[in-house]
């Protein structure tokens, strides 16, 4: 690996800050009895700066306290000479509080929060400022009164006392974060919180969590105490990557103590017991995965801190001076600037010399091991990941973006004037079952052209309004450029810029676009009247701490955009040529990854990379056991009905009575002139096919327009609508695809005058061998428009509530995000309730959460009187880094709802939903591989470490591969096991009432997303509450 | 501390040999002590180098960095005119390897003093006497300049051999001339400031050699069976469009793009009935070229000359293809023009091409008169496509279940 370049670490670059030290420790007795602890080695608190802090400590009010109280000891370890850095970081605890329940996050102030001891569990993170985020957890504990106390600047540790399952205490350490990782810094502390708190709420032990923190930036109140750099016990460092890890811990992990700093052994990594994840339901199959086991040959990982005295502050430099050491070190190394793994153990501490260059002074380098990590440890992944993209440039592969291509065998898609590339995303992750190399097979669309010709195009076609449409067509695109190998977003188009233009370069000097690309990249610049495409970066900071920040300018004649162009992806036909290259079959993928692990095998040098680790990759992709949950049986009014292997009832809901069905008394169509036969033709077609459905319905009022013009429309339907306020349904008839149009229908009958409507593209109405089959379907969707209940399935749960939530991204990011949020209010789980809510873009975390929830809730009694007793949430859009903010954030602003309403303390499980994963499934048999048959469920092994998740893959592949679902249960006081999670979860998966099969994802979800981006993409403002009881976004 | 040169010196240095390839156009380069590929990864942007090679004797530094040496992305999306290939070698400049002769440009950036003096000599003989290339570029830390670099003692460098003054730069550089039949220019980059240049020189001093006569001298070291000495780590050939595959791909996906385009007009001109455009007008009169026997031409046909076969069963329109003659592509779009250089090699060159159907005489190529498909409805099915057929398969039903129970 490069040692030069951590880059995609940001977790290692932070922790390469050596002034803020990094290995505290913590560690965590804890104490089976009661008063134990601690108190012996708080009482140094460590107000002392540099010397050591104490801890801290935990609790005092145990005595009181019937269970066991945990102690919670810290070590913490400040090296007496390293005091170093102000920084302080400290934890601290305060006194504590002898009252009982209350928690209080000392130190900052604005964090503080108090819990009464009497509420319901519950845990309550508050992000302090920003840079360091602590939090505070409480735990109040109703029945213990006993509030322990954590206060975690920042990435807290926190420590658990041991629930009996096993689940054992847990260290977590984490590492500071600065910049990048400030996200995560919360996470450990989360991560606690949200274990402890079943525990808790199962009246088991008090958990005190603890919480230290080391990031740069913590509050100046703080009692200071340095960290120290020594080896610490126990725990891991966290991750680079950002995911900070936890490590969990035995409880007997070592500690160190403080005194004696440099003595102490580094310590050992010890794995946790692994969670119960595991259903049983369902018969046994074998499938194969896309991963591809990593054995690690090695014993261990070594990771050293490495200082400079004095002090090298430029990172490059530390880099080029760790360089110069090969031969104490080996080739083979993985170094931020302060933190250093290596493969080979050294001496405890190895003393180097150096001479700067700048000013020949010398430079000793000490090099102390800190810790000896197993070679899968979490820690050791980003730089695994490293050495395998080093890997798969060998082997000849194109970075772009993230994953690799191969553009010698790129397809050309000349109509479209595309190219498409084949490729490899590839990562390597640390599962349940091991190490594993996740590769699936990427495409990555191009255009031919550069921005320039595009813009070019778009002015012939659009000449008033070019300037819209280049926007339209450009913001929010991916480039890439012609003299370097970087993606870029385009935020912006400088109109009033062109190539003419200078700027200044980072040396200071000035020069102009045109000079600059010709001077440096022998490129001349054609057209020097054209705009600039602006990239605003995220800011961030580089490895040596300067903020990067500012906006880059791209000319359009060198960048070219990648992707499927917005316009394509209307184009049925486009999309179909395009797909027949992307769509790879099971077979096809089995097959790609086969041959990328000869590619790499065959190269010698690959070998030798991943050699230097110690990784040996598999030679095939793995198989292993899943299971196929039982088939569910689906209930109409009066018939039931078991679904078959292909999951689909398409003839059962049209030949058999929907459960309940609105009828429809006062209903009017409008089509244009052009369409009158069609429209004619639909409507006899309803009244056939009603029958068997069950739904009566009156002969609608019919509009004939004179021409469709979306003001025409609007006027009629408006019109109708005042003159008849009993109308329960609006039919439109029109001719194309017509955005505009559509969205000024909708925001009619959605916002102004809320009504119930349907579109209808005269295209689908039009082929008269299929018009039965259409009309069925869509009096299926106005049934459920319209309030009625089409089928559903046996849920063994009372008083339960199911909600869905998905949050609808505007691309351009011109409009706000829209969460929809749906949630069951009938105990059939056949009425729906539904709320939006805006929120500024590129916020995935829900914020409106409690507005929506409360409602629901209120809704829920309205309708039952009684409150559910069990709230399902499935959340959708969240990703894996995402996990510990919806914990942190999304489900504490849940649990305070409950409190809205006297004694109501219902049990909550709260699933994510994730789509976008790289995990695939095959269905393995004698003739190659297939799809996974819908149903099939996989609860181990390729499951995440922290979480009790699992895949399934709820839906009939019909093409392509199948990529399951993956659900992870964050949070679960209802205790349903794995098999109900799953069996529940597929259950879901069958009620989404616009297709008569099994979806991805719970219907829930779904009606959730329909509803999002309804709400985004064309009324821009919430719904009008009339409908909300109703399926009108369908 | 403020930084003595701006751009850096080593930027300086790269860039002095960037502006002599702008200025000489040399077609073969090669990076003598390449070490992390930098001034190769300047280099090849220029397209007046079609031969990039890199030596240097640190193996393990260039296998870290020759990768960066592939094209980028947009080197395969437009693939240019330009030829290069670029390759890297690991071995000693004072070793021969007969794969180094006949380059145009030479160049040694801070190699020299990393050498000892005998190996300078070996430097010179290899470089001067065996390569023999038409240009030689030299750089070295100039020692006159020493005293104005703060806090330095000794050298530079603690790999540094030796770190010489104008003059012994000079003498050495004027004897290599003499014996080996070059000519050297000095010049340097890194000025002092304060106007002490005139005393001190350049910070680094860079001798320019031109090779005086084609021929090698005599008493060059003598065996000429070819040595191969140094070991190829890294090659790759840029794609150019020189290359005919690459030219190909290219070709055909302009070839489809644009007969696409030229049918759509037609299609909307012949049912729009709107006049005809000007290129249109052109394509008339190259369709006095003798191209349409084979095809019954349809009303309208001699107007454009975008053509409507009708094949056996025009009813179904998936078997119509509009045919789109190849002089009137040729003609129309400059690109193509460009890419095939004539209509004879154009029709060449998409001959045997799977994706392009021509017509049996192979002047007009065969485009598919597709009516649009059908489109999915905006409120219809969004999940999946398409209603499969029920089988109802009776599995044995489940008991009740109640999950509650075990809550």
């Amino acid at each position: 690996m490069e040692p030069s370049k951590p880059p995609d670490i940001s977790g290692m670059k932070v922790a390469g800050l050596p002034a803020f030290g990094r290995g505290l420790q913590l560690e965590t007795v804890l104490g089976r009895s009661r008063g134990l602890p601690l108190a012996a080695e708080t009482p140094s608190v460590g107000r002392a700066r540099g010397v050591f802090t104490p801890g801290e400590t935990v609790p005092g009010p145990a005595p009181s306290l019937p269970t066991t109280v945990p102690v919670q000891g810290r070590g913490v370890l400040a090296q007496p000479e390293s005091l170093v850095l102000g920084r302080a970081r400290g934890v601290l605890l305060q006194k504590v509080e002898p009252k009982v329940g209350v928690a209080r996050g000392s130190v900052l102030s604005s964090l503080q929060l108090q819990d009464e001891g009497a509420s319901p569990p519950e845990t309550l993170l508050i992000p302090s400022g920003d840079t360091s985020a602590s939090t505070t957890g409480v735990i109040g504990m109703p029945g213990l009164a006993q509030g322990s106390t954590l206060v975690s600047m920042f990435r807290g540790m926190g420590i658990e006392p041991l629930a009996p399952r096993g689940r054992g205490s847990q260290a977590v350490e984490a590492a500071g974060g600065m910049g990048d990782m400030k996200p995560q810094g919360v996470r450990d502390s989360m991560e606690r919180g949200s274990i402890l708190s079943p525990i808790v709420g199962r009246g088991r032990a008090a958990s005190p969590q603890l919480g230290m923190d080391r990031s740069h930036s913590s509050p100046p109140s703080l009692p200071v105490s340095p960290v120290s750099e020594t080896p610490t016990d126990v725990m891991s460092q966290p991750p680079l990557t950002g995911a900070s890890s936890s490590v969990p811990t035995r409880q007997e992990a070592t500690v160190t103590s403080s005194e004696e700093p440099m003595k102490a052994e580094p310590t050992v990594e010890t794995e946790s017991k692994p969670l119960n994840k595991a259903g049983v339901k369902g018969a046994s199959i074998t499938i194969g995965s896309n991963h591809i086991p990593i054995s690690c040959k090695n014993q261990a990982v070594y990771q050293y801190h490495v200082t400079f005295n004095p002090n090298v502050e430029s990172m490059s430099m530390r880099f080029g001076m760790m360089r110069d050491h090969r031969s104490t070190t080996g080739e083979v190394i993985a170094f931020d600037g302060s933190i250093l793994y290596l493969p080979v153990q050294l001496c405890d501490v190895v003393n180097l010399k150096s001479v700067r260059r700048t000013d020949d002074e010398e430079i000793e380098i000490t090099i102390k091991m800190t810790k000896v990590l197993p070679p899968n440890s979490d820690l050791c992944i980003p730089f695994y990941n490293v050495v395998f993209r080093r890997v798969m440039k060998i082997i000849g592969l194109r970075l772009v973006g993230r994953n690799h291509y191969d553009p010698e065998n790129a397809v050309i898609l000349g109509k479209q004037r595309l190219q498409v590339w084949p490729g490899y995303s590839t990562a390597i992750k640390r599962m349940d079952g091991g190490l594993y190399l996740a590769v699936d097979v990427s495409h990555k669309v191009l255009r031919n052209d550069s921005v320039l010709d595009l813009m070019n195009t778009l002015y012939q076609q659009t000449k008033e309004n070019f300037k819209d449409a280049c926007t339209k067509e450009l913001i929010g695109s991916i480039a890439i450029t012609r003299y370097n190998n970087r993606t870029y977003r385009i935020d912006d188009i400088e109109w009033d810029k062109s190539p003419k233009d200078s700027f200044t370069l980072m040396d200071g000097t000035e020069t102009t676009f045109l000079e600059y690309y010709s001077k440096n990249y022998g490129i001349t610049v054609q057209e020097t009247n054209q705009p600039l495409l602006v990239h605003r970066p995220k800011e961030r900071s580089n490895p040596g701490g300067k903020v990067i920040s500012g906006h880059i300018l791209l000319v359009p004649e060198l960048s070219f955009l990648t992707g499927i162009p917005e316009k394509m992806k209307n184009d049925y036909r486009a999309m179909k040529d395009l797909k027949i290259h992307i769509n790879v079959s099971s077979d096809q993928h089995t097959h790609a990854i086969k041959q990328l692990l000869k590619n790499i095998s065959s190269k010698e040098d690959c070998t030798k990379a991943l050699e230097g680790w110690g990784l040996e990759l598999g030679s095939d992709v793995m198989m292993i056991t899943g299971r196929m949950l039982p088939f569910e049986t689906i209930c109409l009014k009066s018939s039931s009905f078991a679904t078959g292997a292909n999951v689909s009832w398409s003839r059962e809901v049209v030949n058999g009575a929907s459960i309940s069905s609105i009828p429809l008394n006062i209903w009017v169509v409008f089509y244009p002139r052009r369409s009158a036969e069609q429209a004619v033709e639909l409507i006899s077609t309803f009244h056939k096919v009603a029958g068997p459905i069950g739904l009566r319905l009156q002969r609608p009022i019919t509009v004939e327009l004179r021409d469709d013009r979306t003001e025409t429309y609007v006027k009629s339907i408006h019109s109708q609508l005042t003159s008849e306020p009993h109308l329960q349904l609006v039919v439109c008839v029109i001719e194309g695809n017509r955005d505009d149009l559509y969205s000024a229908i909708k925001k009619l009958c959605c916002l102004k005058c809320p009504v119930p409507s349907q579109v209808i593209n005269v295209r689908t109405i039009s082929q008269q061998q299929k018009l039965r089959g259409i009309a069925q379907k869509i009096l299926l969707q106005l049934n459920s428009k319209l309030g009625g209940e089409l089928w559903t399935v046996g849920i063994p749960l009372k008083s339960l509530m199911v909600v869905g939530v998905d949050v609808h991204h505007d691309t351009s990011k011109k409009h706000q995000s829209v969460m929809g949020f749906v949630a069951s209010v009938n105990s059939s789980l056949t009425h729906w309730y539904s709320r939006v809510t805006f929120q500024t873009p590129t916020e995935e975390l829900i914020s409106g959460f409690r507005a929506c929830f409360l409602s629901t809730l209120q809704k829920y009694y309205e309708l039952n009187h009684d409150l559910p007793q069990k709230i399902v949430v499935y959340r959708d859009g969240v990703s894996d880094g995402q996990l510990k903010m919806v914990e942190l954030y999304e489900i504490p602003q849940l649990i305070k709802c409950f409190e809205t309403f006297p004694n109501y303390e219902p049990k909550l499980v709260f699933i994510v939903v994730q789509k976008r994963i790289n995990t695939i499934l095959y269905s393995s048999s004698a003739n190659g591989f297939s799809s996974v048959p819908a149903g099939t469920v996989l609860d181990h092994t390729l499951t995440n470490k922290d979480w009790v998740d699992f895949y399934l893959t709820a839906h009939d592949i019909r093409q392509g591969v199948g990529l399951p679902t993956h659900y992870v249960t964050l949070y679960n006081t209802a205790n349903l096991t794995p098999d109900h999670l799953q069996r529940l979860t597929f259950k879901m998966c069958h009620l989404y009432w616009n297709w008569p099969g099994t979806i991805r994802v719970p219907a829930p979800c779904k009606y959730a997303h329909k509803l999002a981006f309804l709400s985004g993409q064309f009324l821009h403002f919430e719904p009008a509450i009339q409908l909300s009881d109703k399926l009108f976004f369908l | 501390m403020e930084p003595l040169f701006s751009p850096a010196l080593h930027i300086q240095r790269h860039q002095f040999v960037v502006d002599f390839v702008r200025g000489k156009k040399p077609k073969k380069v090669v990076d003598l002590g390449c070490g992390e590929c930098k001034l190769l990864k300047k280099l090849r942007f220029h397209h007046e180098i079609e031969m990039l090679v890199g030596v240097d004797i640190n193996e393990a530094k260039i296998k870290r960095y020759m990768h960066g040496l592939a094209p980028i992305s947009t080197d395969y999306l437009q693939p240019s005119f330009d030829w290069l290939s670029i390759e890297v070698y690991k071995g000693s400049v004072t070793q021969r390897d007969a794969r180094f002769k006949g380059f145009d440009l030479a160049t040694a950036i801070e190699i020299i003093e990393h050498l000892t003096p005998a190996d300078v000599e070996h430097f010179s003989a290899v470089v001067f006497g065996y390569m023999r290339p038409g240009a030689v570029v030299i750089s070295t830390p100039n020692s006159d300049f020493n005293p104005l670099l703060p806090g330095l003692s000794g050298f530079r460098d603690r790999d540094h051999k030796f770190e010489w003054s104008r003059a012994e730069f000079r003498s050495w550089a004027l004897r290599v001339c003499s014996e080996y039949g070059y000519e050297v220019e000095f010049t340097g980059v890194g000025e002092a400031l304060h106007g002490h240049h005139d005393s001190v020189g350049f910070c680094s001093q860079i001798g320019v050699f031109y090779r005086l006569t084609a021929s090698y001298p005599p008493n060059t070291l003598g065996d000429d069976e070819d040595v191969f000495s140094y070991t190829l780590l890294y090659h790759i050939n840029y794609p150019s469009l020189r290359d005919n595959n690459t030219l190909r791909r290219v070709l055909v996906s302009e070839v489809l793009y644009q007969a696409e385009q030229l049918k759509v007009r037609w299609i909307e001109e012949n049912s729009g009935g709107r006049c005809l455009c000007l290129t249109c007008g052109r394509m008339k009169e190259l369709q006095i070229e003798p191209h349409t026997e084979v095809e019954e031409k349809q009303e309208g046909a001699e107007e454009d000359q975008v053509l409507q076969t009708s094949r056996p069963n025009q009813q179904d329109p998936l078997n119509r293809y509009v045919t789109v003659p190849l002089s009137a592509l040729w003609l129309n779009c400059p690109k193509i023009k460009k890419l095939s250089g004539s209509l004879v090699n154009l029709r060449h060159l998409l001959m045997d091409e799977p994706e392009v159907r021509l017509s049996e005489d192979g002047r007009t190529v065969l485009v598919k008169y597709q009516e649009e498909d059908q489109e999915g409805d905006l409120d219809f099915p969004s999940e999946d496509d398409g209603f499969t057929e029920v089988s109802c398969c009776s599995n044995s039903f489940e008991q009740e279940e109640d999950w509650e129970a075990n809550v």
